[in-house]
Formats: structure tokens, sequence, C-alpha cells
């Protein structure tokens, strides 16, 4: 296990390492130049050119025109000492505008996987045992609706319903608690429905095993059976989904993030995107990926022991 | 049953509580809360957040201000005259404080004018800065390396607010923004740029009614409507078009709609044939029925526009003709020009090839989209096959420039500079860098340069007034609408007064919360 | 006790719970009826240009924003346009989207998932990185290298959704194959000698591939989205050319005033999803082994 450990430590290494080279080199070679959209988002508008005298300017400022290895390379030693350098747009420590934003994306996240996982779990179950009655069908074709609607439709849905005419929660913003709860709910409903239906294919796929029926037909309780054998296999998909559902959280929630003004880490990104603010989106990309491959690699770790037949190596 | 019924209560008792700590809290205190439609990433005039805290946080200000015919007028600035073609002499209201209690001083001036010379590299392009002198307290003399008639408009730039050079910390980060305006900063949140500024005691210009203002920044349109209605903000700008009129209807809301100096105009490459051929042109602008893309697709949220200049500003030129909607001109023009619909396809053709043009535009502005697929059916009812693209502003710019482009649709500001010279001679000069159409007229390039070096205004309005005529009928530009703004505010806010200069919107100090 | 409902394919219970008629109708019922829905959405896709009343992109601005009526079925778009036209021509497209993307995702999700978990070692050493890599890359990006090396289509809209696409599927592959992979059966499999592939054919895939089809089945309606988002950043799809995804992003500043536009496009995304995802869940039940069975059950 420790072996196996060091290993995976070392290939997170790698991992993070080549998603960044990708990503620094994809940014400057996508349309649009860096140094005109670093002035159209800081002093012109959208609308102007830049003179020639303003590129050679931000050109020089931040070293545009050295070679793309040595570019990443200054990057890259740097970042290995701590020092992920400076947004281009905001002038300001790229770790800084970082830490600033990641609360606010793991609360977010942290409840709209809490309302997946306490909710999509138990109905996962109920649907796997009541399957093809009545109520497995209208889950399932309610969940349908969770994954196939947009996500500004149910936000703004629930903006008009719990905020404006019932004034239960303030409509966008970021603070205390009541600020989180519909962004959260709206965030979560794609991953609350499939967690639903992962939890449920995954009950029944166990529960048709020649096992299941053995332990039965000895006589122990279905409930027994349930808890204690088929779950822990069902679960196994479940866990797979929602960790991928976490992953996209973290640096895809730009929809949600932007209608509820939530300050997140998903919008810093595509806004750093837009403006080929190349430091800041480095800076993003290199926390997501680095949050993926370490949730990714305890999901492996869960495999082990939800299924203990599981070996890697 | 009992207990449901406890759990009932104790649920519609947490219910209430929520209810109560959301209750919108509109009048009562002089706190106007505001939903602003930009992000709000800092507060350094000369770092790209001028706007910010220029027009809408009220927390500096700039040597000269402009009144709503957009005539220069004294703001923090008294006077000011040439002293020869290439100097300014600028006399600096005394009595100013700064929010901390020092005196404005001709020293702080030239210490923001040259700091803003550093970073802003538009103002560097502008001011063509060579040097200034302190002759006093309260004179500076601005020397420019070249001669520039329009200094003076320069100095109405926002991002030349002037500033305290202790808004910069020892180290010679930015620090605590001081300035001169009605309020002062009170708090940056920088998590969720929460802008909170306070009511000035020692304002120059008057009295200041409300006694606080919180910028928060929503940047959806629609949530912005939706944090209007609930009452979480009071005053927002720029709810979808479409809801305006809707808004408007609701109790205790009003929306005013205003006509705004940026301009709606399509750009044409005069280098992909038959672009070149101007009854072409003519004949693309005669197609557009502005009026009804006024009235549909900006829901009357901006106004049908002949030339570049709104009507308010004192330069506008009134006499000024377009090709405005005539779709038997249009037609005939393009007969003329030897495009006829050979074979009945609906679209025209001349040589075996038919008309079929791009139209490229940008996401970032919310009227340019469906603005851009409404020229398209119009431009097929005379028989030109358009092909619509919005995409966002890194790749349209990009395409520009490599000249992968035949229409181009934008929303661009001529009122940024209060001065007709810098649009026009960036759009029409030859070299002028706004000008992606290659359009070449000796004639306009010697206006230019003469208007460049005439001190008289009236004089260089007159000359400029020949040239908008010039392109008027050579159309490389096609302007289509003045680009507008939705005001929407709650009843209980008074004073509001449209300054029409503002970039996007501009608060007032005669703001205030009726009871 | 309650009767608790267990897949009716295992033999060994077959006789000993009673399946109700219910059940067994509308297990078989289901997949039939979705097929024969799907297919009949396929053709009134291709049929469309004989089908609608109206061309889709008959702009009409005087008529904007009409409710649904007698002359416009669904109503009119905010540029005038009839909206139950443009749900039928754009069918075509969203449709091709969707297949296209997530059969492209299943087979290569499924071959590199599967041959990560079930032969382990460096395959899934390797294969797992380039899933991490494909997984955390932001999609923005791919999108616009994209458009920026390749130009705007169709194709390259789908090319670059399935890049994004591919990698959960692998991950969730992945995940199955190793659990089935330990199984008993797969165990006794080996010992008789059976090969490899064998043994993934029969004894692994068909247990594996239930939660994997079931995902690209929700997946349609996020695809058909996705494509919408990627359309803004100059990516195939133009304002103009009527497709689910774009009428829904288009329609939604018009949400209070004229919310037919975004309910109706999202209504055939919605109905189109349930579709394949009833279908999944058919074929769950189908895939479903028997022959494993036997050997244990006689013992």
């Amino acid at each position: 296990m420790m072996g196996y450990l060091l290993k995976r430590l070392a290939f997170m290494g790698v991992t993070v390492l080549a998603v960044c080279a990708l990503t620094f080199f994809l940014m400057n070679i996508i349309p649009g130049g860096t140094a005109e959209l670093i002035l159209k988002h800081t002093v012109l508008e959208l609308e102007e050119i830049p003179t020639d005298e303003q590129i050679a300017e931000i050109s020089s400022r931040y070293n545009l025109h050295d070679p793309l290895y040595i570019q990443f390379g200054n990057w890259l030693a740097g970042a290995l000492q701590g020092d992920l350098g400076s947004s281009y747009i905001q002038k300001k420590p790229v770790s800084y505008l970082l830490l600033l934003r990641l609360p606010a994306t793991i609360q977010l996240a942290f409840a709209a996987m809490s309302i997946a996982v306490l909710i999509g779990v138990p109905l996962g179950i109920f649907c796997a045992i009541r399957e093809n009655k009545f109520t497995d069908y209208i889950l399932r074709i309610v969940t349908l609706m969770g994954v196939s609607m947009p996500g500004f439709w149910l936000a703004l849905i629930l903006i008009l319903f719990f905020s404006v005419n019932l004034k239960l929660f303030p409509v966008a913003g970021y603070g205390e608690l009541r600020y989180l709860v519909l962004p959260a709910v709206a965030l979560s409903a794609h991953s609350l429905a499939l967690t639903l239906r992962m939890v449920r294919t995954g009950m029944l796929e166990v529960m048709s095993q020649p096992y299941i029926a053995f332990a039965i037909s000895k006589g122990l309780s279905p409930r027994h059976v349930i808890a204690r054998h088929a779950l822990k296999n069902a679960l196994l998909p479940a866990i797979t989904v929602l960790a991928l559902s976490l992953g996209h959280m973290l640096g895809g929630a730009v929809v949600i993030e932007s209608i509820f003004a939530w300050p997140g880490v998903g919008s810093l990104l595509v806004d750093a995107i837009s403006g080929r603010d190349i430091p800041l989106v480095q800076g993003c990309v290199l926390t997501i990926v680095g949050v993926f491959v370490t949730i990714n690699l305890l999901v492996d770790l869960t495999y082990t022991y939800l299924d203990p037949r599981i070996r890697y190596g | 049953m009992n207990r449901q019924r406890n759990l009932l209560g104790r649920l519609a008792i947490l219910l209430a509580f929520i209810a109560l700590a959301n209750a919108a809290d509109g009048s009562g205190d002089q706190t106007l809360t505001v939903g602003e439609i930009w992000d709000i990433e800092g507060l350094d005039p000369a770092s790209g957040h001028s706007v910010t805290v220029n027009d809408k946080a009220l927390i500096v200000e700039t040597l000269i201000g402009v009144d709503e015919s957009f005539n220069l007028k004294p703001l923090l600035a008294t006077s000011w005259k040439s002293i020869d073609d290439k100097t300014w002499e600028v006399n600096i209201r005394d009595g100013v404080k700064f929010h901390d209690g020092s005196e404005l001083t001709a020293d702080d001036v030239k210490f923001s004018i040259e700091r803003a010379n550093e970073l802003d590299l538009t103002v560097r392009s502008l001011l063509k800065l060579d040097s200034i002198e302190v002759l006093d307290p309260y004179t500076i003399r601005i020397r420019t390396t070249s001669p520039n008639s329009i200094m003076p408009a320069i100095l109405h730039y926002a991002s030349i607010a002037i500033i305290s050079p202790k808004s910069i910390g020892d180290d010679g980060e930015f620090g605590k923004l001081i300035g001169t305006g009605p309020f002062k900063l009170e708090s940056f949140d920088p998590q969720t740029h929460i802008l909170t500024v306070t009511k000035n005691d020692n304002w120059w210009g008057g009295e200041v009614k409300l006694n606080r203002i919180i910028l928060k920044p929503i940047t959806d349109p629609n949530t912005r409507a939706l944090a209007l209605e609930s009452g979480d903000v009071d005053f927002t700008v720029d709810v979808p078009y479409s809801e305006a009129e809707r808004i408007d209807e609701i109790d205790g809301v009003n929306v005013e709609k205003y006509s705004t100096p940026r301009i709606y105009r399509i750009e044409i490459n005069l280098k992909h044939a038959p672009l070149d051929d101007a009854r072409v042109r003519q004949a693309i602008s005669s197609a557009i029925d502005r009026d009804e893309i006024a009235e549909y697709v900006l829901f009357n949220v901006g106004s049908p526009a002949t030339g570049p200049f709104m009507a308010d500003m004192f330069w506008a030129n009134e006499n000024i003709k377009s090709y405005d909607y005539d779709i038997d001109l249009a037609r005939e023009l393009l007969d003329e020009a030897g495009w006829k619909d050979s074979d009945g396809d609906g679209i025209r053709d001349k040589d075996g090839k038919p008309l079929e043009l791009s139209l490229l535009t940008y996401i970032e502005r919310p009227g340019l989209q469906p603005m851009a697929e409404a020229l398209a059916g119009q431009l097929e009812d005379v028989g030109i096959k358009i092909h619509a693209e919005a995409v966002e502003n890194g790749v349209s710019s990009d395409r520009q420039k490599k000249g992968d482009w035949d229409l181009y649709l934008s929303a661009t500001n001529t009122g940024m500079v209060p001065d007709p010279l810098y649009y026009l001679g960036l759009t029409y000069g030859t070299d002028g860098s706004s000008n992606k159409a290659d359009y070449s007229n000796s004639r306009v390039d010697s206006i230019i340069r003469q208007a460049y070096e005439t001190e008289d205004q009236e004089e260089r309005i007159k000359m400029l007034d020949e040239l908008e005529e010039i392109v008027q009928e050579d159309l490389p530009v096609i302007i289509m609408a003045n680009y507008g703004v939705a005001i929407a505010k709650k009843d209980y806010v008074k004073g509001y007064v449209f300054d029409p200069t503002a970039h996007d919107y501009r608060l007032s100090p005669d703001m205030y919360i009726e009871d | 006790m309650k009767c608790i409902s267990i897949s009716k394919s295992n033999p060994a219970i077959q006789g000993r719970i009673k399946w109700t008629p219910c059940h067994r109708i509308m297990a078989n019922r289901t997949v039939a009826v979705c097929l024969v829905l799907l297919a009949a959405m396929v053709i009134i896709a291709i049929l469309a240009p004989w089908i609608a009343p109206y061309e889709p992109n008959d702009i009409n601005l005087k008529e904007s924003l009409q409710s649904p009526s007698k002359e416009h079925w669904l109503g009119t778009d905010h540029l005038g346009r009839d909206i139950f036209s443009r749900l039928l021509y754009g069918a075509t497209t969203s449709f091709a989207i969707a297949i296209s993307v997530v059969a492209f995702a299943l087979i290569w999700g499924i071959a590199l998932g599967g041959i990560a978990g079930y032969f382990g070692g460096l395959s899934d050493d390797i294969i797992s990185r380039v899933i991490d890599l494909f997984l955390s890359f932001p999609s923005m990006i791919f999108a616009l290298a994209i458009v920026g090396a390749l130009g705007s289509s169709v194709l390259n809209l789908i090319m670059a959704l399935a890049l994004v696409h591919w990698a959960s599927y692998a991950r969730l592959m992945r995940g199955q194959v190793l659990s089935a992979k330990s199984n008993d059966y797969v165990s006794s499999a080996r010992v008789i000698g059976a090969s490899d592939r064998r043994i993934l054919v029969k004894h692994i895939l068909p247990n594996a591939l239930a939660p994997v089809i079931v995902l690209a089945t929700l997946d349609m309606g996020h695809v058909i989205l996705s494509a919408a988002a990627l359309s803004f950043l100059g990516l195939g799809i133009p304002p103009s050319v009527p497709e689910w995804g774009s009428m829904l992003n288009a329609g939604k500043e018009f949400m209070r005033t004229a919310p037919y536009l975004t309910l109706f496009p999202g209504m055939a995304i919605t109905l189109t999803v349930i579709l394949f995802s009833l279908l999944g869940d058919g074929f769950q039940e189908i895939l479903d082994p028997e022959s494993e069975v036997s050997g244990l059950v006689a013992a």
C-alpha cells in the first residue's frame, strides 16, 4: 500500500506538470493575442484597437516575446517555490486571488455534494427496491429533468420563487449561510440525478448477483442483505460519478456562480481565459488538476474498501 | 399527531425568522444599494478601475468635467488656456480638501497626471505628455510633445482622476484610495467585491444627501432584475432589454431608458469585393430598417442613429444625411452595381457568384447577437445572403486583424474624449488605429491633420462636419443606432439625473432616499 | 414481509418470488415503446423540411415574441421565427451532436477504461494519467484551441465535446471493470483457461457496462447544453442555425416575458433524455448474465 501511494503521488506530480504545460502551450496559440486582450481588459474597451506602442509595452513588461519554453520554465521555477506569479490584469499575486475564491468554491461544492448524497443515495436504494413500480418511474423521470435542464433555468426559477416571492433567501451574493442555500440547490440538481441513477443501477446490478439470491434463500432478512452486501458494491459507480461531479463543481460551476454572484474559482478561470491572463489561468488550472487527481486517488483507495477483492498492480 | 404539529410549528417559526432576516431594507437610512453591472476588481483609477471610482462610487474627480451637451466645464480645475501650440496652463481650484483632510495643491495634480501617464497606456497615447511644471500651488503648465488642441478634453478622461499621493503606500503599492469626491472609501471586500462609500462632509461641491452607497457587482442581467424586484438593491442598470417594460409596471419600481454615446455600427472591409463598390455599401445601409431594429431587437433601449455622435453632443452635425431605410433605393443601387438575381433563388448574383457576406460580431454586449441576426433577415429581403456569427471578442478581433471578415458589427463609444476629432481621426484617418476597414481618403486625412492644429473649437467643428459628410457618402462604416441604457430603480430613490456623458451610468451626489 | 423485487432474470429466484404481471409488462414494453418513439423522433427530424410550417430562419421582427396560437403552434421567438419549425429543424442538429459525441465518448471510454481496469499495471498507470489530464483540463481552452487551429464547424464542435467527455466514461468503466474482474466466475473462467478476450466479452463487459450506459443516456442532455455553451466561443453553431441548446440560451433573457422560448426546447431535450434513459435502463435487463449462474446454483 505504501509503495502504491508513493507511486501515485509521483504520478500526480507528472499529471499536474503535463496539464500545466499543455494549458500554457494552448493559451499561447489560441486566437486573440495576449497583449491585446490584456489591454482590452484593463485600460481599453473591447472595441478599441491597441496601438503598436501599447502592445510593445505590454509584451516587454511581461516578456511575452520570449520563447514559450523559457516563459514556461520561468513560471515552473517560480511555482515550485510557491510563487505562482501575478495576474496580468488584476496585478495581484495569483495565489492571493485563488485563496480568496477557494473558500467560496469549496463551500458551494461541499453543500451541493451533501445534498446530492443525502438525498440521492437513499432515493436510489428506494428506487432499486421498487424497480419498475410507479414510484420508480416517477422518480426517474424527475431526475431526468434534473440532468436535462440548463443550469440557469433552475437557478432563475429558484430565485424567483424563494427570493422574490417568498423572500426567504437573498437573490445573490456571498456571506452568511443564507446566501449558500439557493446556489447549492441549483448546483446539486445534476449530481443528485446522477447519484440517484447510479445507486439504483448499482443496486440492481448487485441484487441480480447469485450470492444475493443465495443469501436470501438461506433465510437472511432482505434488509440485512442489502445493507451489508449489496450497498457497498452498489456504491462503487455512485462514488466514481460523485467524485467526477465534485471535480466539475470546482472549476465548472460558472453559470451558477455568475447568476448568484458567487465568488468562485470557476468564474475566475473563465474571466482569466477571456482576458488571456495566463498566470491566473495557470494558477487556476493547477489548483483544479491538483484537486482532481487527489480526489481520484481517494476514490481509488475507496474502491479497495468498498470491494476488498479489488487489488491494484 | 402532536409531534407533527410541533414540528410544523417549529418549521413555521424558522421560516418566519429567515424571512425577517431578509426583509428588504429600502428606505429608512440614507443608504443606496446599487446592483453594479461589472465586477469590481480594484480601486486604482490609473489601473483600469477609473470608471468605478469616478462615475459610480464618486470617490475621485477629474480636473475638467463635461455638461450634458458635452461642453467642457470646470471641476477641480477652474480655468485653462493655451500658452502656445504645445503648452497649456491650468488653474486649480483652491479650498478643495482630500478625504484625509489635506489640501489639494498643484503637486498633487502633477503627481496624479504623471502617475496616470506612467501606468495607463491609453493616457499616454492621448496626452502626448512631455512635462508638467508647477508654477505655484494652484497653477500648472502641461507641455505636450506635439500639438494637441484637444488636451483639455483629455483631462476629462477618467483615468486621470486626481488622487492624493498618500493613496500609495510606502512600498510603492496602491493602498487606500484618497480622493476629493462627494463620497469617501469606507470598505472594499476583496472576496465579494462589494464596495462601500460614505458621505464626504467636506465636499467642495456642496451638500451630499446620501449617507452611504453600497455597490454590489451582479454580472447577470436577469439576476439584477430579480434583485431589484426583491428589494436586495435599490438601483440598477441594464436589466434585460425585453424586461424593461414589465419591470417598469411593477409597483414601486420605475425604469427609464436613455441613449448613450456608444453606437452600434457596422464596419465594412473595403478590401473584399464587392464591398469596395460604394453603391453596394450604400445599398446595405438603405436596406436596414433601423426603427424596426430599435423597437424589436433593442426594445427601445437605444434609438436609431444617423451619425456617430448623439444629438446631445454640441458638435453633433444636425444636418447629416445618411442612407436611411429606403428599400427601393437599396434595390436600385444593387441593380446599378450589376447585382441581379439571375437564377431566381432569392439571392443576387453577378458573373456566377452569389452576393454572400459574412457578418461578424462578439457576444460580450447583449444587443449585438440578436441585432446581427435581425440584420441578416433584413438584408436577405434585398437579396444579400448574410452569414452571421457571434463569437468571443478575442476570436472576433483576431479574425478582424487577419482580414477574415466582410462586415463587423460592434458597439463603440464615440464620447470617450469629449471632442469629435478623437473618434473621427481614429476611425477614418488612413493611419487611424481603429480604421480596420482600411479606408483611405486624402481629403479626410488632410482635414484631420488640420483639425489637430486648429485651436478654435468652432472652426474645428466646421471642418469635421465636412469630414462627416464625406464619410457618410463613402460609408466605410454604417451607423445603426445608439446603444441604450435602462436605469431601473425603486420609486423612493430620488434626485437621480441621467448623465449622457457617463461611461455606463453616473450616480449623483444629489440623490437621496425618500422616507 | 414485503416482497422485494429482485431482477427477474436471476433464475435462482424466478420460481420463488412472484413477478407480478405489472413488473414484467413494464420492463419489456418500456424498451419497445422507447425505441418506437425515438425512431419516430428521428423520422420527424429528417422530414422536417417537409413537415415544418415555416422556414427556420424566416425572420419577421414585427411578429416576435408571440404566444402559442393557431398560426404559430408554439409561438415565435425574439426575432419572429416560428418555434415549432425551429424545433423540428433543430432536432437533426441536436440529435447528431448528442449521438455522435456520446457514441464517440462511449467507444473510447469503454475501450480505454476497460483496458486500464482489466490489465492493470502499466497500462492502468498510463491510461489513468491520460484520463486525469482530460478530466481536469478546462474545456473552454480546448474549444478555443480547436477554433483557432481548425476553424468553426459542427464537426469540430463534436470533436471538442467528445474530447472533453470520454474521460468520465473511461473512469467509470475502469472502476466497474476492477470490480467485475475480481468476481468468482471470472477466476473460475480463468482457471478453466478462457482467453482474456472471452473473459472480457462474456463475463466482465455485461456486468460492467450498465452504469456506463446509464451515464451515457443521462449525458445526452448535458452534451446538447454544452454544445450551445461552446458556440459562444465561436465553435460550431452560428446563431441562426436552429438547435435546441442555442434556442435555450437565446431564450434565457425572456424567461419572465416569454417562457415558451425556453420551455419547448427544454421539453424537447428532456423528452430525448427520458427516451434514451429508459432505453438504457431496459438494456440493463438484457445484459444481465444468465449462464454464469447455473454453475453455482447446481452446486
